[in-house]
């Protein structure tokens, strides 16, 4: 399926944000388009990447302060949209997958049920039907036996299954923006390359639009066709590869990984003082 | 330095009984680093736990510099082998000074308290010696991890036990404390265990490394395997693959 519009579906000019009265910004100036397309945010805490991702959503408490130029999805202004309207929006047309599955799925409900008010809530099915729909996600994110796993709880499945079902939970309605913060961090290194596979399988097959949120520059990089890194709450450059890299932070940033394939006998660390001064030249 | 037989934990009982450990077997030179690497569950922690002393269900035997130590420790064989662990926070009384946290190993095994010595270890670490009147929660990640390294080395001890030292830092702070430990390794020609998750770290800091799974050791690496990506073990090359990724 060839993407019949280039327009983005989501286009943010000048987004910034401020927690209560706050000296500090949380984000400044951010701008960014993402198309059919997988991008990728990456930076260290506090770099401000999980606050976009949710500014984006208006998942940020009332006390945080969202101004933009334009924060248009699918050519709509996020920022003058009811509550209401947002609530239709999240989960139908936007979804976002959180780090850790154990606290995002409802611990007294069991993984089939919640599935199917997925199902329920965004597609209008009913009763069975809703049900039926729910197995047949489990089977489509690989869970091998969906009968059984719909009547377990999420205490007695793998973190690695937990974010499966998140997904089965999240992508049910074919959403057209899907932004997974974090989606790997919490799993075992084998999981990962899983999980990421199939999360990407599904957002080619709507034909949606995917930001990965992660602090993991290496596996962004593998997976994302663009990369932006974010440092002190502002965009420092944006690469289509890591050899591409220009601005001292995002090298820094390459050069403290320990690489097994080309060993160091110490490992580059980040001047912050001369960080700095280049980030108030260019403020 | 180190030398391990036939190390055994189970935990629990009859049904419920569940096999932590499985007859493993290592041995460490002095001032070799030897890395454990595996997937959550696979009983790397306990194992390492295990030579810390803190548990104390385990079969087998163990020796340090050639002494047998069994399952309960006295102060010398204390002395020997100090841990550091994965989140400093949980590992640092949050209403305790720095330098109260620093002296407590001091005053465990029946020092006088020694403030000068306290300080000593706050500048080892490249920290400034007036954190020692701060509280935990007024020091970032990374110097909190700091001062857990301090704490390990107060006694001199001449083996260091890790357990995923880094895992909670961000990689520009990770550079910073893996820097501090080969550091210190060097000055004081220290051995140290390194249990992680992560083969990056484990491959950079480690002379040799043991890949853990279910309990045993599935395969054996050395640098030079890890250089050139040789696993000889199926497992072990998937973590090779995942870790690339």
């Amino acid at each position: 399926m060839q993407d019949r519009d280039a327009s983005p579906i989501l286009s943010i000019r000048d987004l910034n944000v401020r927690f209560g009265r706050n000296a500090i910004a949380a984000i400044t100036d951010v701008s960014f388009d993402v198309g059919r397309e997988r991008v990728g945010i990456v930076g260290e805490s506090g770099s401000g990447k999980s606050t976009t991702g949710r500014a984006i959503m208006r998942l940020l408490p009332p006390k945080a302060g969202v101004t933009a130029t334009r924060m248009a999805f699918c050519g709509e202004e996020i920022l003058d949209k009811t509550e209401r309207q947002m609530n239709r929006l999240r989960g139908q047309e936007m979804a976002l997958i959180m780090q850790d599955p154990r606290y995002s799925l409802n611990p007294v409900l069991p993984i089939g049920k919640q599935i199917a008010e997925s199902a329920r809530l965004h597609l209008g099915l009913k009763g069975k039907e809703a049900l039926k729909a729910a197995r047949d996600m489990l089977a489509r994110v690989r869970i091998n036996d969906p009968d059984r796993v719909m009547r377990q709880y999420p205490h007695q499945i793998s973190g690695g299954m937990g974010q499966r079902v998140m997904i089965a939970m999240m992508l049910i309605a074919r959403p057209k923006l899907v932004i997974a913060d974090e989606p790997t961090s919490a799993l075992d290194v084998s999981v990962r390359k899983d999980v990421l596979l199939l999360l990407d399988e599904l957002v080619r097959e709507n034909n949606s639009g995917l930001i990965l949120i992660s602090h993991d520059i290496r596996m962004v990089a593998s997976f994302c066709d663009r990369i932006i890194v974010m440092y002190r709450g502002r965009i420092v450059e944006e690469l289509t590869g890591l050899d591409k890299a220009q601005h001292p932070y995002t090298r820094a940033l390459i050069a403290a990984m320990p690489d097994a394939r080309h060993p160091v006998r110490r490992l580059a660390v980040m001047d912050r003082q001369a960080l700095d001064r280049i980030g108030e030249r260019v403020a | 330095m180190i030398r391990v037989e036939n190390l055994d934990v189970a935990f629990g009982h009859g049904q419920g009984r569940h096999h932590v450990v499985r007859q493993v077997s290592l041995s460490v030179a002095r001032g070799e680093t030897l890395g454990i690497v595996g997937e959550s569950g696979c009983g790397k922690s306990t194992l390492l736990r295990s030579l810390a002393g803190l548990e104390r269900g385990w079969t087998g035997r163990i020796w340090f510099e050639g002494r047998e130590v069994g399952t309960v420790r006295r102060r010398e064989e204390l002395k020997l082998a100090q841990m550091v662990f994965q989140d400093p926070y949980g590992s640092l009384h949050p209403r305790h000074r720095i330098g109260t946290a620093l002296a407590e190993p001091l005053r465990a095994m029946g020092y006088p308290d020694d403030r000068q010595k306290v300080l000593r270890a706050l500048r080892q670490v490249g920290l400034p010696a007036d954190f020692a009147n701060r509280f935990p929660h007024e020091l970032s990640g990374g110097q909190r991890q700091r001062v857990a390294i301090a704490r390990a080395l107060i006694l001199s001890p001449p083996i260091l036990l890790l357990d995923e030292p880094t895992s909670a830092l961000d990689v520009s702070i990770q550079a910073e404390v893996l820097n501090l430990l080969a550091d210190q390794r060097d000055e004081r020609s220290l051995t140290f265990v390194l249990v992680s998750h992560d083969l990056a770290v484990v491959a950079h800091m480690c002379d040799r490394v043991l890949v853990m799974k279910d309990g045993t050791f599935v395969d054996e690496l050395t640098k030079d395997d890890l250089q050139r990506g040789v696993a000889h073990h199926s497992y072990a090359r998937e973590l090779f693959e995942a870790s690339f990724l």
